[in-house]
Order: structure tokens, then C-alpha cells, then sequence
């Protein structure tokens, strides 16, 4: 498996890369810091609050893309044979460029999250009335996004594992993204919010409601509010959410290595 | 090279145009532009995160004219929403409040207060403005007083004396002016939109103008024994030179009981 790692690394990691990605982080950084400067209560809070949804959005983003440039059009082009022609089981090929991108999704994550705390205190001079926390809980906040973004990761690899279209496992891979996170916010503001007249709520009910069984909880794995908030992290609760969505994880990894070891690529 | 210069450019301008562009010439942007969309849209806007479209509303509100009445109904909507979805945002409670419940919209602004007070355990201010508005716009002291007490009790030092004074004090202060005027003072010295600020003056010499009208009023009953039956009796009867104008052009207006709004 290391080879194929390594071999994924290489081609897709290149200086030119690195410094791509420090420029997505600085860019990242800087529109937080603007975004910043239009709150007249919380400068800090918003900084932190625009990076952490940003660096998010745009590394699930990128590493989907990724995967789309690696896999998609190898399997397009028929470059994976020649993997494939390699005496490795077919999982560990899958397996290999899913870890690769989740290195590199790493590099991308980890730049805002070092340089962002300096941003904050070079920037901002007020004090506020609750200030956003760099400590344990902010460290937290960022191991469960880039865990996220190595789930939406996985939805990609599943859709790369059987589809003929490239571009398809990118467009799902972000769709599943949008909905993962959204849903459990439109079903309790169907569902349990006021706002919501009943002839509203009863043809959404069957489509949310088999969402809600399919799809996994991703909302559940941000838990910024500790750190910009200073609220207690509910252990418990968190833990138990992130384990019903590794299992989701597990469960696509294991279709889409069923999948792509019986596809027909030639 | 050339790629990574021509983003340069491009960020150096967007910028230098943050940079320059100051609050008061912002608002021709939204001039009656605002548009309030269903949660749902919101958030396939904002990609399913709830956080993003939050702030980015209020960013947008931010730039916003709080003058023009036109867009009224959909700050009243934005502000709610993102109530809904980021309680704890600290923008939205001080700017929501401060918009809405001068406009009349006191469900919403006490929607968005209660929220913050939920989800903010370690900040007084919801509760104070709670207060402040049953106070003002109510004159419900009764409900005030409980409002400081539940402030003071997530405050320290110098700020918890200070509300618990205020709730002591409140039982005894009914149809008392002073205290509205203190607060619509201090949401003045807070924020730094000149528009807002304008309107916070404006609301300021509304109600310095109401306790003229409400001394007339008092002085009236004083010398005839009833309620004058309208404001014009004021004039008529020689207790005020003139009518004050309410700057807000809203007017004012008298109970059956006298009391002046």
C-alpha cells in the first residue's frame, strides 16, 4: 500500500502545490479578517467564525477535486489499469489515493488553523464580551472538520468507484456536502420550529424523514460554538454522533471497495 | 507567475476598496434591495453551514439603510433567522434589537433577545435590553425589574450593582422617560453607522418632546381637574405655546387616561 501511496503523493504534492495551498490559507484568512471588520460587537468572533466555514468548504471542495484529477480520469482515461496491473489487491489502490488526499486535505486545513490565532490577536484590539477560545477546544473544533471533509471525501470515492462520468463524483460529492450539513437544520425548523404552517410541513415530512435515515448527522461534528462561544463540549453527545457517522464512513468505504473491485474497466 | 500575480491584483483592489469605502457611503447598496429568502433557500445558499449564511447576513444588514421603511419586513425576517440559526451572534441581537424594537416590532426583537439570553449564559445584555425594552415601550416595571435581576445575576463588579440598583429602583419609576433616553444614549455611543446613530438622535429628541407634551398634560390636570380630551386642548387652554412635532413622524398620541405615547 505504501507504494501506491507514495506514488499518489508524488504526483499530486509538488512545490507548486504546497504554495497554492498557503495561498488558499491566506486568502481564507484575509476575507475572514474583512468579514471581521463589518461586526461592531465581535471582530474576533467572526474572523474565526468566516475561516472555520470557508477553510471547510473549500478544502471538501478541493479535495473532491482531487480525487476528481487522481481516480476520475485515470479510470477515465484507462491510466488505472495500468495500477492495476500491479500485484496489489484492487482495494488498495482505492484505498491509497482515499489516504493521499486526506494528507493533503490535512496541509490545507492546518495552514488557516496555525496561522489564524495570530491573525486574531495581531488584529484585534477590543475586548468583547465573550472572546473566542485557541485553547483545546479550538484544536477540537478543527480534528472533527477535517474529519468531515474525510467523509465527504469518502461519498466521492464511493460515486468515483462505479461512475463513468469524472465530473459526477465531484457534483455529488458536493451536493452531499450541502445536504449532510443542511438537513438537520431544515428538519428541526420544519419540524419543531414555528415558523412552519402545517400545509408546508406535510409533504416535506417523507422526503426529510428518509434523509434524515439515509444520511449522516454532519452537522453534529461542528462544534465551533466551544471555541467562539466558550460553551462546555458535551463529550457524550459528540462522541456518540462522530461514531454514527464513522460508521456511515465504513459502510461507503466497504461499498465502494466492492464496487471497484468487480468493475470492468477495459 | 502571471496567475498568481493577476490574484494578487485582484485581492489587493477588493481591498483597497473595503479599505475605502466607508460606512455611510455603503448604504446605497441595499437601498431598497433587501430580500429575505425561505431557511431552506438560505441554507443551500450558505452550503448546508449555518454559520456562513448567518454571517453573511449580517454583514449584508450591516450595510443596510435602517431608515427606509421599505425594507422593514425584511430585516424583521433576516434578523430572525439568523436568531434561528446562530443565537449566539452578538451583532445580531445588539442590531436587531436596536432596529426592531424602535419600529414597533417588539415580538421579533424579544425573539431574538430570548434566543441570545438561551444561548449566551455568560452575557447579562440580552436580559438588559430585555428590561430596558419592557420598560420603556411598555411600562412594565414589574417585568423590567426581573429582566435586571436575571442580567444581574450573569454579571460581576461594578456592572452588577449596577443592574441590581436598576431593579430595585424600577418598581418606583413608572411612565419615568429618563431611563429610555439613557438607553437609546448608550445603543448611540455603541455603534458606528452614522445612519443609525441619526436615527438613535432623532428617537432621543421624540421623547425629550414627549415629556414636554406629558409635563403639559400633568400641568392641565392640575388647573382643570381632568384629562385634557386632546393634545390640541394643550394649546387651547394656554399650558403649551405650540404643539411639539415628533421628529420621527410617527406623532404622538393620548390614552383615555391621559397618558401620552
Amino acid at each position: 500500500m505504501m507504494y501506491f501511496i507514495r506514488y499518489f503523493l508524488t504526483i499530486t504534492i509538488s512545490v507548486k502545490q504546497i504554495f497554492g495551498l498557503v495561498v488558499a490559507g491566506v486568502c481564507i484568512l484575509y476575507i475572514g479578517y474583512l468579514s471581521g471588520l463589518f461586526s461592531g460587537r465581535q471582530t474576533a468572533t467572526v474572523t474565526t467564525d468566516i475561516v472555520f466555514s470557508l477553510t471547510r468548504l473549500t478544502a471538501s471542495i478541493y479535495a473532491l477535486y482531487a480525487l476528481h484529477e487522481l481516480l476520475g480520469k485515470s479510470i477515465d482515461r484507462k491510466f488505472i489499469l495500468h495500477l492495476l496491473a500491479f500485484p496489489y489487491p484492487r482495494w488498495v489502490v482505492l484505498f491509497s489515493a482515499w489516504l493521499s488526499i486526506v494528507a493533503i486535505s490535512f496541509l490545507f486545513v492546518i495552514i488557516p488553523a496555525m496561522l489564524l490565532p495570530f491573525l486574531v490577536s495581531a488584529t484585534v484590539s477590543h475586548e468583547q464580551v465573550i472572546m473566542p477560545n485557541f485553547g483545546l477546544e479550538y484544536w477540537l473544533t478543527w480534528l472533527l472538520m477535517f474529519y468531515d471533509i474525510s467523509v465527504v471525501l469518502t461519498v466521492g470515492l464511493f460515486f468515483t468507484s462505479f461512475t463513468k462520468t469524472p465530473f459526477v463524483s465531484l457534483v455529488f460529492g458536493i451536493l452531499f456536502y450541502i445536504i449532510g450539513h443542511g438537513y438537520p437544520i431544515v428538519y428541526d425548523y420544519v419540524f419543531f420550529s414555528d415558523f412552519v404552517e402545517e400545509t408546508v410541513r406535510e409533504p416535506l415530512k417523507p422526503v426529510l424523514t428518509a434523509i434524515s435515515y439515509v444520511l449522516p448527522d454532519l452537522d453534529s461534528l461542528d462544534i465551533r460554538y466551544s471555541s467562539l462561544y466558550q460553551v462546555a463540549i458535551d463529550f457524550k453527545k459528540v462522541g456518540y454522533d462522530a461514531l454514527q457517522v464513522f460508521v456511515f464512513q465504513i459502510m461507503v468505504i466497504l461499498l465502494a471497495v466492492g464496487i471497484f473491485s468487480k468493475r470492468d474497466f477495459v | 507567475m502571471l496567475k498568481y500575480l493577476l490574484i494578487a491584483v485582484v485581492f489587493g483592489v477588493f481591498s483597497a476598496m473595503a479599505h475605502l469605502d466607508r460606512p455611510d457611503k455603503r448604504q446605497s447598496y441595499y437601498d431598497s434591495h433587501l430580500a429575505a429568502y425561505p431557511i431552506p433557500i438560505v441554507m443551500l445558499f450558505g452550503f448546508g453551514d449555518r454559520y456562513l449564511p448567518a454571517n453573511f447576513n449580517l454583514i449584508k444588514l450591516s450595510v443596510t439603510d435602517v431608515n427606509d421603511q421599505q425594507n422593514l419586513d425584511s430585516r424583521e425576517v433576516i434578523h430572525r433567522q439568523i436568531a434561528y440559526l446562530q443565537p449566539r451572534h452578538e451583532d445580531n441581537y445588539y442590531l436587531g434589537n436596536a432596529s426592531l424594537s424602535w419600529e414597533g416590532r417588539f415580538e421579533s426583537a424579544q425573539y431574538i433577545l430570548d434566543r441570545a439570553a438561551d444561548y449566551r449564559k455568560q452575557d447579562p445584555w440580552p436580559y438588559v435590553f430585555s428590561g430596558l425594552n419592557a420598560y420603556a415601550h411598555f411600562d412594565e416595571a414589574g417585568a423590567a425589574a426581573n429582566f435586571f435581576a436575571f442580567a444581574a445575576s450573569r454579571a460581576d463588579g461594578n456592572e452588577k450593582k449596577a443592574f441590581e440598583t436598576m431593579a430595585e429602583n424600577l418598581f418606583a419609576r413608572l411612565n419615568n422617560l429618563d431611563i429610555a433616553i439613557s438607553y437609546l444614549e448608550m445603543l448611540s455611543e455603541n455603534v458606528d453607522q452614522p445612519s443609525l446613530k441619526q436615527n438613535f438622535e432623532l428617537k432621543i429628541e421624540r421623547i425629550n418632546r414627549l415629556k414636554i407634551i406629558r409635563t403639559g398634560v400633568n400641568k392641565y390636570i392640575n388647573a382643570l381637574g381632568e384629562a385634557p380630551p386632546d393634545l390640541n386642548a394643550l394649546v387651547d387652554s394656554g399650558v403649551l405655546d405650540s404643539l411639539p412635532v415628533d421628529p420621527t413622524g410617527k406623532g404622538y398620541f393620548m390614552s383615555k387616561s391621559g397618558l401620552v405615547r
